[in-house]
């Protein structure tokens, strides 16, 4: 099996959670927004939720958790300016209780240098707050990677199985597996 | 095997969360490969979003506990045994037998199983290691002759850090800042008010995850009941902003 080491570095503006209530809107300001990437829809891919390490065990969910994206989901948080060698790739739209969620991932060499939500629902109560909460936190594990100071954060998160789903399929369309 | 600002790091997406595994050593892959599987493992057995899994049929009463795999079996028992121990440390603040529907063991699941990647990474020859799994933060030795430091997230102030603390084996902080109103007082049956950050320190991490909800829930009488344990520290941040420390708690500079 092949195991891909995985770091998280550079400029992270990516959601790595979701809550579930309306947050006022502090907006984050997010550094070289703007450049497409081949996210597509992501709703073409099977859901191959078999990433890393499922080799072991399958954390198979629910069969058919992929679906289309049918009630019009909105395009959020697009990713920044990628720099020569960066790949991206969406992973499968998840349906989940909460809505749909679609997660697009990029990675320069080894290092993810994004994680953004692609398409989520638009009745989705999360995508109120994912500006306010999810990408700081996000940002957070950048600073404890980089800073010399910190090794970690520790704080209250949100976990999200629809998220981890999306992100291991886009991370498998990457070669990361 | 990626350097990174002289760290090594690797990123599993499991248990709805992103674990982290660093280590100032180049990361062993079969190690690495172990820890985690012992994620995925638990991820299998506990997952609250699988309705398949063996916990969530269990709960459901699909299936009775002799009926699952035996090797799921001793692995929900094992876990329940230790929610037993963190329900009676925390003098009933942490209750997943007083949950609806059932026991629901997921606030000290991931603690656990992440202690438990910990544990495979040290024996699989990780002596200095950081285990951080969506906040819960096992470690094992001492980065370059000092401790292990974890930034506690600021509740309202999310690009800021609350303080940062010294962690010479486990961390967990937990609060209502991300799901308001999730974290219920079994005795009350009421949300918690008053916290809105709990971190706690200790030996185990699984035990330091439950302690850090009981403190969420249960606040000042919590915050000197884990500082009465020896090996333990509690951080609370009040709803009004105040900051308070017991038991072995260490602050380190910024």
């Amino acid at each position: 099996m092949r195991r891909a080491h995985l770091v998280i570095a550079g400029t992270i503006v990516g959601t790595a959670a979701v809550v579930a209530f309306p947050v006022e809107s502090s907006h984050v300001d997010l550094p070289g927004s703007g450049a497409s990437t081949a996210s597509g829809n992501g709703t073409s891919a099977a859901g191959s939720t078999s990433g890393a390490a499922s080799a072991s065990t399958p954390t198979s969910t629910t069969p058919g958790s992929s679906v289309p994206s049918t009630s019009s989901p909105t395009t959020t948080a697009p990713p920044p300016t990628t720099t020569s060698g960066s790949r991206s790739a969406t992973g499968t739209v998840v349906q989940d209780r909460y809505g749909q969620l679609g997660v697009t991932v990029t990675v320069a060499g080894n290092k993810i240098t994004h994680v953004g939500i692609a398409t989520i629902s638009e009745a989705d109560t999360r995508s109120a707050s994912i500006d306010s909460y999810a990408i700081p936190q996000l940002e957070q594990q950048v600073i404890a990677a980089d800073s010399a100071n910190i090794d970690g954060i520790s704080g209250a998160t949100f976990t999200s199985d629809a998220f981890v789903q999306s992100l291991t399929s886009a991370l498998g369309k990457l070669g990361f597996a | 095997m990626i350097p990174s600002g002289g760290r090594f790091w690797h990123v599993e997406p499991v248990m709805g969360t992103m674990v982290g595994i660093r280590s100032p050593d180049p990361l062993r892959e079969d190690a690495v490969a172990a820890a985690a599987a012992v994620l995925h493992d638990a991820d299998r057995v506990f997952s609250v979003w699988n309705p398949d899994s063996p916990m969530s049929r269990l709960r459901a009463g699909r299936t009775a506990m002799d009926d699952l795999a035996p090797d799921d079996a001793a692995t929900i028992r094992s876990v329940l045994d230790r929610c037993a121990v963190a329900c009676e440390l925390s003098e009933g603040a942490f209750d997943p037998w007083s949950l609806p529907g059932g026991v629901d063991p997921t606030g000290l699941v991931k603690g656990w199983a992440v202690g438990r990647a910990r544990q495979v990474l040290v024996e699989g020859g990780h002596d200095t290691v950081m285990v951080n799994g969506g906040g819960d933060i096992a470690v094992a030795g001492r980065p370059d002759g000092r401790s292990w430091r974890a930034g506690i997230r600021h509740p309202m102030q999310p690009t800021q850090l609350a303080a940062v603390v010294e962690v010479t084996a486990a961390v967990a902080t937990s609060g209502n800042y991300e799901r308001p109103g999730e974290l219920l007082d079994p005795a009350t049956g009421r949300t918690a008010r008053g916290v809105i950050s709990a971190t706690v320190t200790g030996p185990e991490l699984d035990l330091v995850d439950a302690l850090a909800t009981a403190l969420a829930v249960r606040g000042g009488p919590m915050l000197e009941a884990i500082g009465g344990l020896v090996g333990y520290g509690a951080y609370l941040i009040s709803d009004e902003g105040r900051h308070y420390a017991s038991g072995t708690m260490t602050f380190a500079t910024p």
